[in-house]
């Protein structure tokens, strides 16, 4: 009984671009038990899998690895695939190349290496790739963390916001590069949003709020205390900003949001962070 | 093509190895009864009642706390309810959660023994 025999014959299926979809699925929750295994052939076999596997059946087969089974040379080959793609895309237009850069984005993604793409890399995929936003906002979230964040990018992220999508990752982010009265409502509104999820106190106390019945006294003194701003969902992203921003300009946004927000709950939030965030100063 | 998909191919090999192997290594046994659980849903309906017995005296190899867990659930479509087997799979599932119970409480008191060690050596040499 040979395991690495099982794998191989698991990984040939997988990898096999005529294999039916069932076949492929059942290579997968093999490969699913090794995958440091199946991290160790992706980087030996990184070309005939990175060119051959249809882009979709990549993306799948990214979910069997993180960041526990990512290698210098893993990586580079990754993003040397990547930059092929989109060479790719000049000599042979059409959608492949993209979808396979954003399968290959997707699997730096998951190896925790998307900040090894360059700025050049990021734009092109952002205009190229109609998919990009919002599944790989994360990834650029976690790019602008380590790359200085040039005019190029602040437009990108701008403009990912103007779009809409209802994103809190793409919400702290554009609150982070691009910061507004209405991006700081929103990560208010994310705020709650999110406690709502976890925390039952708040969320009876802030329904009650949310159907306009009077802001009572006790549920205002009850929630405030309950907010520690140090574990909010949105502290990174407000230090962030105010190390790239400074405060002068982050507490101006947040009072005009606190100022100008209708709604109670957010009010709270706001007023919390205005007063914590700014005692560090 | 006409070809044997791969997980009936994968799971006929697997039982095969082993049967082929009676000294097979403890890891290679849990790696293979993972891999055949695993496989289950997989393959179709007539496939998996066949191997089932098979599969099933494969994990009767494997130590108990080590075994594929919830075992009910993956076979819980291919044995009907007055399938004997129902009752051997049953068996499997209570003595793998005792046996894993029992490794668990004895890591516990292996835990706790070495904290109160280090505890008693920080005040000796306080």
């Amino acid at each position: 009984m040979n395991p690495d025999f099982i794998l191989f014959t698991a990984y040939l299926e997988a990898t096999d671009p005529g294999a039916p979809a069932k076949s492929f699925d059942a290579a997968m929750a093999v490969l699913k038990l090794r995958p440091d295994w199946f991290a160790a052939k992706l980087t030996t076999d990184a070309d005939p899998i990175f060119n051959d596997v249809s882009p979709d059946r990549l993306g799948l087969l990214a979910g069997v690895l993180n960041g526990h089974h990512s290698s210098p040379e893993l990586e580079a080959a990754c993003v040397a695939a990547f930059r092929q793609a989109r060479s790719a895309l000049k000599s042979a237009p059409g959608m492949l190349p993209v979808r396979r850069a954003h399968a290959l984005a997707e699997l730096l993604l998951r190896l925790e290496a998307f900040s090894k793409l360059s700025e050049d890399d990021i734009l092109w995929l952002f205009e190229q790739d109609e998919y990009a936003a919002p599944s790989l906002c994360f990834g650029l979230a976690v790019w602008c963390r380590k790359h200085p964040i040039s005019p190029a990018v602040t437009e990108l992220v701008r403009s990912l916001r103007a779009e809409e999508y209802d994103s809190p990752i793409l919400d702290r982010l554009a609150a982070t590069v691009v910061p507004s009265v209405e991006g700081m409502m929103d990560l208010a509104r994310w705020e709650n949003g999110l406690r709502c999820c976890g925390d039952r106190e708040w969320q009876e106390r802030a329904s009650r709020w949310e159907e306009g019945k009077p802001a009572s006294p006790e549920d205002a003194t009850a929630l405030a205390p309950t907010l520690d701003p140090d574990c909010s969902w949105n502290a990174e992203a407000l230090k962030e900003a105010i190390r790239l921003h400074g405060w002068a300009v982050v507490s101006k946004l947040l009072q005009e949001a606190r100022d100008t927000t209708e709604h109670p709950i957010p009010r709270v939030i706001l007023n919390a962070w205005l007063n914590h965030f700014g005692g560090d100063q | 093509m006409n070809r044997l998909d791969f997980a009936h191919r994968t799971a006929k090999h697997t039982l095969e190895a082993c049967d082929e192997s009676p000294d097979a290594s403890e890891d290679a046994l849990i790696f293979a009864s993972k891999v055949l659980v695993d496989l289950v849903p997989f393959l179709d309906d007539g496939t998996k009642r066949r191997l089932t017995p098979a599969i099933l005296k494969l994990i009767h190899r494997v130590p108990p706390a080590r075994r594929p867990a919830n075992l009910a659930w993956t076979f819980k479509s291919v044995l009907d309810r007055d399938d004997p087997l129902r009752s051997v799979v049953k068996e499997l599932d209570a003595t793998n959660r005792t046996a894993r119970r029992e490794w668990f409480e004895r890591l516990k008191r292996e835990r706790d023994a070495t904290a109160r060690q280090r505890e008693s050596y920080l005040t000796r040499h306080a």
